[in-house]
């Protein structure tokens, strides 16, 4: 890139330009946020941990209020909380509705062995035996035909 | 930074920022308002400029971003205030002289006939005297680009004001 300059350019380059307005001077550096005789414009910014302790205090300060607030509400309330009474009736029917609810769910829990005597199906062939009965003895493994093959026939 | 530091400043690049503003928005309020914003910026952030080895080519390059953004918003109000302007924007220092006052009015004008890109490059290639790369770093474009748009501006500006340049010679 040939960067000098031609006559032309140097014809331009010689004329001068305007100067900024005075008037801006004064404007703009009197409005400039700059500190001026110890002000705190220009003063360098915190880093952001400075003021992590103070928010740290403020929310202990919250939480303390508050745990006092409840501490006070207590005491006011003669330091235990009664529940509101129940009327009697509620109360039975309450019952009534537990007892049904939990007889509904015995009769639902027996209902796959009633249904199948009520259809005629047999119980299944084979039953497993009770978990307790289920050694585990030497030599009864899943792969025990592979591993040993003259055990297979 | 002290208010002695940024008269310093102000002192030393307020007139070649201002006339770098002007001439890319021809608009004398824009003008104003960017330099403002400019060495107010530096007032609040001074710590931008503690890794810059040239401040001039710092100012002028957050002065181009303000022009840019003044323009598009005066674009959005008004494409004939722009033309307006264009025409009667003062960019050079007055002089006696009617000839060279003519002759200073006649570059203005042709200087506002250009692209703004291509005058933002004319203006810091002729006036501020900067090389291609430093156009570049200052636009935030390659420097070739900023080399052709120099070319292109320089060849409209010449063809515009050949007559003149001619009978001056």
């Amino acid at each position: 890139m040939n960067e000098s300059l031609d006559p032309f350019q140097t014809r331009l380059n010689r004329q001068p330009l305007r100067s900024a307005p005075s008037y801006l001077r004064r404007r703009i550096l009197d409005s400039a946020p700059v500190e001026r005789g110890g002000g705190a414009a220009a003063r360098p910014a915190l880093p952001w941990y400075a003021s992590v302790p103070w928010s740290w205090a403020a929310l202990g300060m919250v939480w303390g209020l508050a745990m006092l607030g409840t501490r006070v509400d207590h005491w006011l309330n003669g330091g235990s909380v009664v529940a509101p009474a129940v009327p009697a009736e509620q109360r039975a029917l309450a019952r009534l509705q537990r007892e049904e609810l939990f007889g509904a769910n015995a009769a639902e829990w027996q209902a796959p062995a009633a249904r199948r005597q009520k259809h005629g199906e047999s119980a299944p062939l084979v039953e497993p035996p009770p978990r307790s009965e289920r050694r585990r003895r030497p030599g009864d493994s899943p792969f025990a035909s592979v591993a040993d093959p003259s055990a297979t026939v | 930074m002290s208010p002695t530091e940024l008269e310093a400043l102000y002192d030393a690049h307020a007139d070649a920022v201002h006339a770098f503003v002007l001439n890319l928005s021809r608009d004398e309020s824009d003008a104003a308002d960017a330099l403002q914003e400019v060495f107010h910026e530096i007032a609040r952030r001074p710590a931008m400029l503690n890794d810059v080895r040239d401040p001039r080519g710092f100012l002028l390059r957050l002065a181009h971003n303000r022009a840019i953004d003044a323009m598009r918003r005066r674009d959005a109000r008004s494409r004939a205030h722009e033309a307006l302007a264009a025409e009667s924007v003062e960019l050079f220092a007055a002089t006696p002289d009617p000839d060279e006052a003519a002759w200073r009015r006649e570059i203005a004008a042709a200087l506002g006939e250009l692209p703004p890109d291509q005058r933002a490059v004319v203006h810091l290639k002729l006036w501020e005297g900067l090389t291609f790369d430093k156009i570049a770093e200052v636009l935030a474009i390659p420097p070739n680009t900023a080399a052709s748009r120099y070319r292109y501006g320089l060849d409209k500006m010449r063809e515009r004001l050949r007559p003149l340049f001619e009978e001056r010679q």
